[in-house]
Parts: structure tokens; sequence; C-alpha cells
């Protein structure tokens, strides 16, 4: 399960909001100008820990798991 | 959101993609039978230890702008003197290019291949730290994922087998299939590729990687069923979303956890 504000926060990570299911699986949308920048992660630890230690800054963990009931592609 | 996140360093761990990082994420977070669960919020000192807030599976404020303001007043206590936003002297690439292409299409984001970066050369460290300035500038921070792989990890892919050749160096724009199983190559750029050319190749990537449809989790799960896809974690899956509670007692218990 992710938790509500989960999704704000994994949405700034990319994707648009949820369609209705009836649309048509994966179709294509033509409107990628709406792409803007967004929050920058860092995918391993070590490296976070690293730049964290350099720059002096706090550093903001999320994880999560890239998958759903196993079947990757979905947070 | 996006701006107050830019004094962090943000990362984003895989849950279950590593032991290592999966002992950093339980000693932060331990769900209600003791166990990780699907995913773990924390905010942490320069050090990595120091807790700034109270951690959990999520955070716990209610809205994003509650979030954003609190982040914004921790960032200046914790580091008053620095004023811009965080640049990374590295990329942000992902472990392995299995697991950058698949949160490349839990995201929808395009990925960037960095081919063959473990053979020195002081052309292609050039090359690297334009790309790392790209990376990190206001216009293209968090537009797109990064990898590091070689031409053969690429050939392998789903959907990648009908192109004739894959360079052995240089940088390469990937669209990830639905499922993060394979790509659609979108664009190449040399080793010796200059800052613009390097942009060129971030602005294919986005014009060319088509945004698709986001189904339900539901819909998402069943085209992964019925197209065979399975995702193999590195460790156990111990979230009890997964496993009913007597089983996730009964898989901790043989782990001696």
């Amino acid at each position: 399960m992710i938790y509500p504000i989960l999704l704000p926060l994994l949405a700034l990570s990319g994707g648009p909001a949820v369609v209705s299911p009836v649309a048509k699986a994966y179709a294509l949308r033509e409107n990628p100008s709406e792409r803007q920048p967004s929050i920058a992660w860092m995918g391993s630890w070590e490296q976070a820990k690293a730049e964290a230690a350099r720059t002096k800054r706090p550093i903001m963990l999320m994880s999560a798991a890239p998958h759903c009931r196993a079947v990757p592609g979905k947070w | 959101m996006v701006t107050a996140s830019r004094a962090f360093v943000c990362v984003r761990p895989a849950t279950y993609e590593s032991a290592t990082e999966g002992k950093l994420l339980l000693s932060l977070f331990r769900g209600r039978l003791g166990n990780l669960e699907n995913s773990v919020f924390a905010l942490l000192g320069p050090d990595g230890k120091e807790r700034l807030t109270k951690t959990g599976r999520s955070p716990h404020w209610k809205t994003a702008a509650h979030m954003a303001e609190r982040l914004t007043e921790l960032a200046k206590k914790v580091s008053p003197k620095q004023t811009q936003p965080f640049r990374a002297q590295q990329l942000p690439a992902y472990p392995t290019l299995r697991l950058a292409l698949n949160v490349a299409a839990c995201d929808d984001r395009p990925l960037i291949v960095r081919l063959s970066p473990s053979v020195p050369s002081k052309t292609r460290k050039k090359t690297t730290d334009h790309l790392i300035e790209i990376a990190w500038s206001d216009e293209w921070v968090g537009r797109v994922h990064y990898a590091n792989a070689t031409a053969a990890e690429i050939l392998a892919l789903d959907g990648i087998k009908g192109v004739a050749s894959i360079p052995d160096s240089g940088y390469i724009a990937l669209s990830p299939a639905p499922l993060g199983q394979g790509a659609k190559l979108l664009g190449e750029a040399s080793e010796r590729a200059s800052k613009a050319q390097l942009q060129k190749l971030l602005h294919k990537a986005i014009e060319e990687h088509k945004v698709r449809t986001v189904l339900s989790s539901r819909d998402h799960v069943r085209a992964g069923k019925r197209a065979g896809v399975s995702w193999e974690t590195v460790i156990p899956v111990t979230d009890p979303g997964r496993l009913d509670k007597d089983r996730a007692r009964r898989r901790l218990d043989k782990d001696g956890k």
C-alpha cells in the first residue's frame, strides 16, 4: 500500500496522474513538454552519504519498492 | 516541494534491492512485525545518522505544502550557510541497469546510459563532467534517470535486439518499456560529445520518450501477470501487505531476525 503523502512525492519523480483504467493499456500521450524539473533522487545510499558529507547538507531519504505484487514498472 | 528538496541530498534506495541498504532501512524504521516494509521515510543530518524528524513508513505531514515548509526550516537550521541548490559531483545513477530501467518505467522517464564507464580516459571524464553539470542544472534536474552499463548489457535487453549495434563507449538514451524489462533506443552521443551535444541527446530523449497513460495498480499488475513478467528482488520482500502476518512471522523467525 502506498501511503497518501507518498503519492505526491513519487509523482514528483515522474508520471502523470492516474486516469481511468478504461483507457487503452499503456496508450501513448503526445505532450512531453509537461515534463518539468523534479526531485533529483540519488539511487544509492553510498552516493548520497558521500555527497551529504562533502556538502554538509541534510539528507531526505525515501525508499520505495519498484514493483507491485512482483510486477515491475509500478511503485 | 521541488524547491524545498533542493536544499537536501535526496536519496531513494530501492527497497529489497540491496542487503546493505536493507539493513540501513531497517535501522531507520521497523514495521509492526519488526520487519522491513515497502517504504521508509527519513530526514537525516549530514552525517547520515542524526534523525531530524521522526522516521516512518511515509512522511507524517498532512500536505505537501506543510512538508515543504518544514523541509525549508530544517535545511536552514542544519546548514545555514548553504544558499545554493544542492548539486552533486556525480551522476545520480542507479546501481544496475536492470534496476535503473525498472525505476525509469515506474517514473515514466527516459534513461541516459553511460557506456563502459569503468574504462578510464581523460576525454571520457571531461564529457562525464559535462553530463554531471547538465544533470544538476536547474533545467534538467530530475527530468531523466541515469545508469552505467556495457554495450553487451544493452544489446541483451528486450526491444533493443533489432538495433544493429551499440557503441562500446559514449552515451545513449533509452525509453523504458512499461514493465521495465526492455527499452527502445532513442539516441546516441559519442564519448567526445560536447555539452551542447549531450543537451541535444537529453532533449531528444524527452521529446521521443512517449508519456504513457498510467494504469491503476490493479490493471498494471494484471498486464504484468498476463505478460508473465515477475520482478525478483535481491532480498526477500517482508512487507505485510504482500505476506500475511503469519507468513511474515515465519519468514522472519526462519531468518533469525
